[in-house]
């Protein structure tokens, strides 16, 4: 561009015929250096910044900077020699106050040096790319008063003194402390760093691995534990009064290493207070510091849990193992419950919900709930006592909340499918006796299982509830029709059940009383009147009656029995005697029902309305009955042998353990169907595996039960084994 | 499929030749079995090599009513030099013997058949054979399915006479899972719990297994 400008006169600046002074340098350095002098004395009060900023100017301007430069470098180290003489030789405490005051003179010497010195700093400086003033200043700081020899290991020795007196409960100068590090951080991070930092962290370690040894030789668990949660919160404390931040992380991870770190295993396992100690003594505070700490350090928590793991599952087995727990179902899932209830609480208030905890906690209470083989009986059964009278007068809410945690155990079940027969059984049982205490707590609770295994587990359940409501209408039906019709006789109530819905029972009719007879064939051609193509047939095992007795002294009393029983006592009608075999030909009521049938008429005190001879506990063949003349009894209403739910027997348990092996062998043998179906070639391991996951939500299957299924779809021809690999499986269509 | 109808009209019951008979109906089948271009037709073959296997089934159940023995008549083919020679050969020969010993309408066959068969068949080529019969003597109450009978066959060659070979997630039937845990606990259990605790001392082992099962 320029060149296609015209050309313009060229001005020349005037210039000043410059009078080189040979000894001008020399003198305007002294000059200079005096001010340094009276600086570094308290004397600047006489200088003129304005005279000593243009000699510094003009040296640089004369090109003398080289000389102003080294010049300045001799005068300050000069001076900062003596200022350490000085400080050396301050005694005991005065050192750090002394270093502390020369400090800051050096810094108020050193701004205002800077500030004659500008235009050095800002033209000289750069172009020849020496260091600034300021920086040369604490740079030499650093060589000549930091670094010399006594100072150095002195300065280093005197803070970390202060700061183990501080630990040991004294009280120190902390502004000063500050001060120093400040002064320390201004030299540079490595400066800081190299001096003091390191050294700290080196005594410091020193200082806890010693310290943690003491108190684990003398402490307990718990105050093990408080005393380095509180050295922690020193050490966090000391950095944010007088150290670098940056230092905080460091010194903690000191802290965790010596005081939790490296004994963690003996905390844990520390006798009479360590972590069981604590969970079987509820210390949740404890607890929480304990979880707090181990946190901090890798693989702490881990320890933790995996002694709370094993603890809880030696606890659990020994509860589940336990004979004496086995006797009573209701109060073995109760304390189930009570524990579980107790590590959630522990989870929630010591361990921060952590999930890992809980997993850790689910885990234990899956093993362990399935080392007992009764365990989805005792559910149930527990299930049962609740819903037959536990929850009368407690709030829906509260319902709830019994159910859920009955669900949450019924989760860690593996058999499902065992707890569903039992639960039927109950159900069924007390559906039947009019023993539900809530209709709203049995069908939240079977829509709570649905939820959870889905509408093919609960289907038959509902239909259960389905057939009470239907012959509820259907009872309505036959009464509104023949009430008038029936007049005084005996009232009937007729459960109609769908079969396949209810647990099944072999069905062993007896022979009714006459006196009912007619109103059940009514009943009977009524029903199939209505409904063409059924088929009824009388389950007198599972039914109830009252009877209005009267006794000897003309007392009149309601007797609620079994239907077996109104069958016996129907017989007393017409006989004041009877011997066992009469009853038995009479009713035709299989023997083992018939005896636990009479023995609760005649053999329990307050109920007997019969009389035996001889007088005994057990029934025998040939005793004889008698009706009792004598029975009283202060309630107008007497209830005999109710049919509680109990605990199976072992025969019974058997049988019942036989009747859900057959019923999973379908089961197993539709997986195995469905999965080849799919796959079409699938070797052996793989189909046991997924038939396994397939069935979990139900129960967990045998491997060698799988396997024999597998033969027998061979044998039927839905597979085939593969010609070349004999563990591989093909699909038939 | 002409020559079942002229067996018919044999009238010497003739054994060896009912063998090549079925190796004739059986290799056709496996003829179709290559090509797997037409799934139709090899389920048409499959479907009539099938019925020829019925049709000869029942020539042979009607020919033995005559009071021959059917291990006796087996032991005929064994005796036939040119039959027996490689293992596929002898393995088609395996799979006639079940064919043949089963009751008519029956997919399996009885223990005590089943055993009588194998004393003939494996003898020398299975070197448990006494242990196995007696085994399933003793404890098998079902019939032998083809499966299991098959699996005897491959179980028979792999498995060494200290049970070596024996693969527990090998697939086998469990009347062989069963017959294998039973020779473990015959051979003493302080012995068998030797066998998986010291890996590492193998010829100990086997020198055991030798002495308790000769």
């Amino acid at each position: 561009m320029s060149a296609q400008k015209k050309r313009n006169f060229q001005i020349e600046a005037f210039k000043h015929r410059v009078v080189v002074d040979p000894k001008y340098a020399e003198k305007t350095w002294k000059i200079l250096e005096h001010a340094i002098h009276e600086i570094y004395n308290h004397n600047a009060s006489g200088l003129s910044f304005e005279e000593l900023y243009r000699n510094a100017y003009n040296m640089v301007l004369h090109k003398f900077g080289e000389k102003l430069y080294s010049g300045l470098v001799t005068t300050m180290t000069f001076h900062l020699k003596e200022i350490s003489k000085g400080i050396e030789a301050a005694q005991g405490e005065l050192f750090l106050v002394e270093l502390n005051r020369k400090w800051a003179d050096h810094n108020k010497a050193l701004q205002m040096i800077r500030d004659i010195l500008m235009y050095m700093d800002r033209t000289f400086i750069p172009s020849t790319h020496k260091t600034p003033v300021h920086e040369l200043g604490l740079n030499l700081w650093r060589d000549v008063v930091i670094h010399s020899i006594k100072t150095q290991s002195r300065l280093r020795d005197t803070l970390l003194e202060l700061v183990h007196m501080e630990r040991s409960g004294e009280v120190i100068n902390r502004g000063l402390m500050r001060n120093i590090v400040k002064m320390l951080m201004d030299l540079g991070s490595s400066v800081y760093q190299e001096d003091f930092e390191k050294h700290f962290l080196d005594v410091s370690a020193d200082f806890y691995r010693l310290e943690s040894q003491q108190f684990i030789e003398s402490c307990d668990c718990g105050d093990y534990l408080k005393k380095a949660e509180r050295r922690l919160n020193e050490e966090i404390e000391r950095v944010s009064h007088y150290l670098d931040a940056r230092s905080e992380p460091k010194i903690t991870s000191v802290v965790e290493k010596e005081m939790i770190e490296s004994h963690m295993q003996r905390l844990v396992h520390m006798e009479n207070s360590g972590l069981v100690n604590m969970f079987v003594d509820d210390k949740y505070e404890d607890l929480g510091r304990m979880y707090n700490l181990f946190r901090r350090v890798p693989s702490g928590l881990s320890i933790v849990r995996d002694v709370m793991t094993s603890y809880i599952r030696d606890t659990g087995k020994q509860l589940v193992t336990d004979p004496d727990r086995i006797k009573d179902p209701v109060d073995y899932v109760q304390r189930l419950l009570d524990l579980k209830d107790k590590y959630d609480k522990v989870i929630s208030l010591a361990f921060n919900n952590d999930k890992t905890f809980q997993n850790a906690l689910n885990s234990s209470f899956e093993y362990f709930i399935n080392l007992n083989a009764r365990s989805p009986e005792f559910i149930s059964l527990f299930v049962d006592d609740k819903l037959r009278r536990g929850l009368r007068g407690v709030s829906e809410e509260d319902i709830e909340i019994v159910l859920d945690k009955v669900m949450m155990l019924f989760r860690y079940l593996q058999e499902k499918d065992v707890f569903e027969k039992y639960y039927k059984q109950h159900l069924a049982k007390r559906l039947l006796s009019g023993k539900t205490v809530s209709d709203d707590a049995e069908r939240s609770l079977i829509v709570k299982l649905k939820t959870e295994c889905g509408y093919q587990f609960t289907s038959k359940l509902e239909g259960m509830f389905t057939d009470m409501k239907t012959s509820q209408d259907t009872m309505q039906g036959f009464y509104s029709r023949f009430g008038a019709e029936l007049g005084e006789g005996p009232t009937l109530v007729v459960q109609v059940l769908t079969t396949g819905s209810w647990p099944t029972q072999a069905s062993t009719t007896c022979n009714l009383p006459p006196e009912i007879l007619g109103i059940c064939e009514k009943f009977k051609s009524y029903y199939l009147g209505t409904h063409t193509g059924r088929r009824l047939s009388w389950q007198t095992n599972m039914g109830s009656a009252d009877l209005k007795a009267t006794f000897g002294k003309g007392q009149k009393h309601e007797l609620n029995v079994s239907t077996y029983q109104m069958c016996v006592l129907m017989l007393f009608n017409n006989a004041d005697r009877l011997n066992y075999r009469d009853i038995e030909q009479a009713t035709e009521i299989p023997a083992v029902d018939l005896k636990r049938c009479l023995q609760s008429l005649a053999c329990v005190k307050g109920r007997n309305v019969l009389r035996k001879e001889p007088m005994s506990k057990d029934i025998a063949e040939d005793d004889a009955f008698f009706f009792n003349d004598k029975f009283t009894s202060k309630l107008y209403k007497v209830k005999i042998g109710t049919v509680v739910a109990q605990r199976e027997s072992e025969p019974e348990n058997q049988e019942t353990r036989q009747r859900v092996e057959e019923d999973r062998k379908p089961q197993i043998e539709a997986a195995i169907v469905r999965i080849m179906k799919a796959r079409r070639v699938l070797d052996h391991n793989n189909i046991v595996a997924e038939v396994t996951k397939q069935l979990q939500s139900r129960f967990l299957p045998n491997p060698v039960v799988i396997k024999k299924r597998i033969e027998s779809l061979i044998e039927r021809e839905f597979l085939e084994r593969d010609k070349e690999d004999r563990k591989l499986y093909r699909y038939l269509a | 499929m002409t020559s079942v109808v002229d067996f018919l009209h044999m009238n010497r019951f003739d054994i060896v030749q009912i063998y090549r008979q079925y190796c004739d109906i059986r290799s056709q089948n496996g003829l179709y079995h290559g090509n797997e271009d037409s799934g139709h037709v090899e389920s048409q073959i499959a479907k009539s090599s099938k019925q020829a296997l019925a049709e000869l089934f029942l020539y042979v159940k009607s020919s033995l009513q005559m009071g021959n023995s059917i291990v006796d008549e087996l032991a005929k083919v064994m005796s036939h030099p040119n039959l027996m020679v490689d293992f596929s050969e002898f393995s088609r020969f395996y799979e006639f013997v079940f064919f043949v010993s089963r009751e008519h309408g029956q997919k399996n066959i009885t223990v005590s058949r089943a055993v009588r068969a194998w004393r003939l068949v494996l003898d020398g080529r299975f070197r448990l054979l006494n242990q196995w019969c007696d085994f399933v003597e003793n404890n098998q109450r079902h019939n032998i399915s083809e499966d299991t009978w098959l699996q005897v066959l491959a179980f028979s060659c792999c498995v060494h006479e200290n049970l070596e070979g024996y693969d527990p997630e090998g697939a086998w039937p469990v009347l062989i899972d069963d017959f294998v845990e039973h020779m473990y606990r015959q051979s003493g259990s302080n012995k068998i719990s030797k066998l998986y605790c010291t890996c590492g001392d193998s010829e100990s082992q086997s020198g055991v297994f030798e002495d308790s099962l000769p």
